[in-house]
């Protein structure tokens, strides 16, 4: 298969269950809920050593928050039910709790499982916080030297999808670069996905383990990394220079799926050769998402 | 079974009834002969329904009454579930100790409407009586869940004694709102009535219009609470209602008390018209 004269890989990108929750962050205004967003997703790149991998989702309009004022949703994941909960806490304690105007919200309220963050949160208010049932749902006041910050009591968890992903092999730095903004541009924003990563871009993709190093949980994904082509079993095949990779998690499988429809179909353009995934054989997820059934709908010969 | 049970005023009642058995739960499980049968109180005596009202329908949790109801007290008493819509006004007690469903009434409410409601919705169209979801007199607690609407203004003492829930008046309130309030809400959109909030200890009393708040209260700051845009979005999205678009930012005046008491409830008075 191609695309605009880009291989598309007969291979498929290998995604693992993650617990998923979505955080609206809301503020005076768009800045300053953007602020506490991305205060909120920092160092939140992957779970093999940030312990939860976030990312912005999208920004909100007043009409689209439960307090009628510009927000952003926030999309955080982790390997384990308990610490979603206890990233919550930590985040929205450190970050949001922290911004000026900025108020709380759950952001899957139709999730039956519920985690108790603001009722845990609450305690900050030493005594002084008050709370108040709203439409059916209670949000805790906690006291703050501003006024005062607004926290719904319990926020959804849902099962989610972590790991999925694309490589774009380029004939240039510049070239896989260029390929990869414009996927990023393409999937940003779209709903129930985040890319963790940094400007959404990968350049230190990993493979499990390590040939040297025993105690490593992820090493280097040497295969497609260009330096070492000539010492290890390359996967780059010839005139490709660089390679990066994309990395998403979304709240389930279609949301994936679409997006990295849109994002392979940004990358297929001049400079790039193959467009790849990184699996382990099907053996560590359940969720494969083959490039080429992705790729169906937006394919030309 | 039928989509609706629907009652029509046979003619003016001129005697105060009292008519508890007019519920959605009452109903779901009876047909049209059986429905007529149900006893209305007048004083110490029974009247069946059905010569009162003309039955049409059975077997359904979605009850519309019409006619002029003013004299009929305790409609919807007790109600757990489903919709009872009344087009007209309404007597003494309605909606009294309901936990659940909605109860709408388009005209009026006289005294004691949502008295000790633990649940469900109560929208009342026009104005309301005194002791809108308040307690029965020297009654420990008046409403303890739920959500009150009134669209128009209400009496004196309400939300008196109430431990949980939501009373939202969008005209303005007669005297002594939340009057010995143990905690919950009242909003008040226009202006309260002299003395509100004496004897709380825990409730929330809003009032956007003008408000004399009592000297046992001591003003914090003035601020923009954020829960108030919260429920400002709640009541125009979910209940219709016409609010300023002003309010969601508005800072509110806050005062802490009845320092007579526990000190730990609230007066959140407008500070910007």
């Amino acid at each position: 298969m191609r695309i605009r004269g880009v291989a598309i890989d007969d291979t498929f990108a290998e995604a693992f269950g993650m617990r998923a929750a979505r955080v609206i962050i809301t503020a005076r205004d768009a800045r300053w809920a953007t602020e506490a967003a991305r205060s909120m997703t920092g160092f939140a790149t992957s779970v093999i050593a940030c312990k939860v991998e976030a990312g912005i989702e999208r920004a909100l309009s007043p009409s689209e928050t439960p307090d009628g004022r510009p927000g952003v949703s926030v999309l955080l994941f982790t390997m384990d039910s308990d610490g979603l909960a206890k990233r919550l806490i930590e985040r929205i304690g450190q970050t949001v709790l922290t911004c000026v105007t900025t108020a709380c919200f759950d952001g899957l309220p139709d999730a039956a499982d519920r985690m108790p963050v603001g009722r845990s949160l609450r305690v900050f208010g030493d005594g002084f916080q008050r709370s108040k049932v709203i439409g059916g749902e209670r949000y805790w006041r906690i006291p703050v030297m501003e006024g005062e910050f607004l926290v719904q009591e319990t926020f959804g968890r849902v099962k989610g999808v972590g790991g999925g992903n694309f490589l774009i092999l380029g004939e240039s730095d510049a070239a896989a670069l260029d390929a990869a903004e414009a996927a990023v541009d393409a999937m940003r924003g779209m709903a129930g996905v985040v890319l963790p990563f940094p400007g959404g871009i990968v350049r230190s993709g990993s493979k499990v383990g390590g040939k040297r190093y025993a105690a490593m949980v992820a090493t280097t994904n040497d295969a497609f990394a260009p330096t070492v082509r000539s010492l290890t079993a390359s996967s780059l095949p010839n005139g490709v220079n660089a390679a990066l990779e994309i990395v998403l998690d979304g709240i389930d499988e279609p949301s994936i799926a679409a997006a990295m429809r849109a994002g392979i179909d940004a990358a297929c353009r001049a400079g790039v050769h193959r467009i790849s995934a990184g699996n382990y054989g099907g053996k560590l997820g359940p969720y494969h998402f083959h490039l080429r059934r992705i790729m169906d709908a937006s394919a030309t010969a | 079974m039928s989509d609706a049970v629907t009652l029509t005023q046979r003619s003016a009642i001129s005697r105060r009834l009292e008519a508890e058995c007019i519920t959605p739960d009452a109903f779901a499980t009876l047909d049209e002969a059986a429905i007529a049968r149900l006893p209305l109180w007048d004083g110490p005596q029974t009247v069946p329904l059905g010569d009162v009202f003309q039955v049409r329908g059975g077997a359904s949790a979605r009850v519309r009454v019409a006619g002029d109801l003013g004299m009929v007290d305790a409609l919807g008493a007790g109600m757990t579930a489903g919709a009872l819509h009344i087009e007209g006004s309404v007597g003494r007690y309605a909606g009294t100790r309901m936990a659940g469903g909605e109860l709408r009434v388009t005209g009026d409410a006289a005294y004691g409407a949502g008295l000790e409601m633990s649940g469900g919705l109560l929208d009342i169209t026009g104005n309301a009586g005194d002791r809108l979801g308040a307690g029965r007199l020297a009654a420990a607690r008046g409403m303890t869940g739920g959500e009150i609407i009134v669209r128009g203004n209400a009496g004196a003492e309400i939300g008196a004694t109430m431990r949980r829930g939501t009373v939202v008046v969008a005209g303005s309130a007669g005297p002594r709102a939340g009057i010995g309030m143990i905690a919950g809400n009242v909003i008040v959109f226009g202006s309260a009535g002299e003395d509100p909030g004496r004897f709380n200890k825990r409730g929330t009393i809003v009032v956007c219009g003008s408000v004399t708040v009592s000297p046992t209260y001591r003003y914090d700051c003035t601020y923009r609470p954020p829960h108030i845009a919260v429920t400002v979005v709640h009541l125009k999205t979910r209940r219709t209602l016409a609010i300023d678009d002003d309010l969601s930012g508005a800072r509110f005046r806050r005062y802490s008390g009845d320092m007579a008491e526990l000190g730990r409830g609230e007066i959140l008075a407008r500070s910007e018209p």
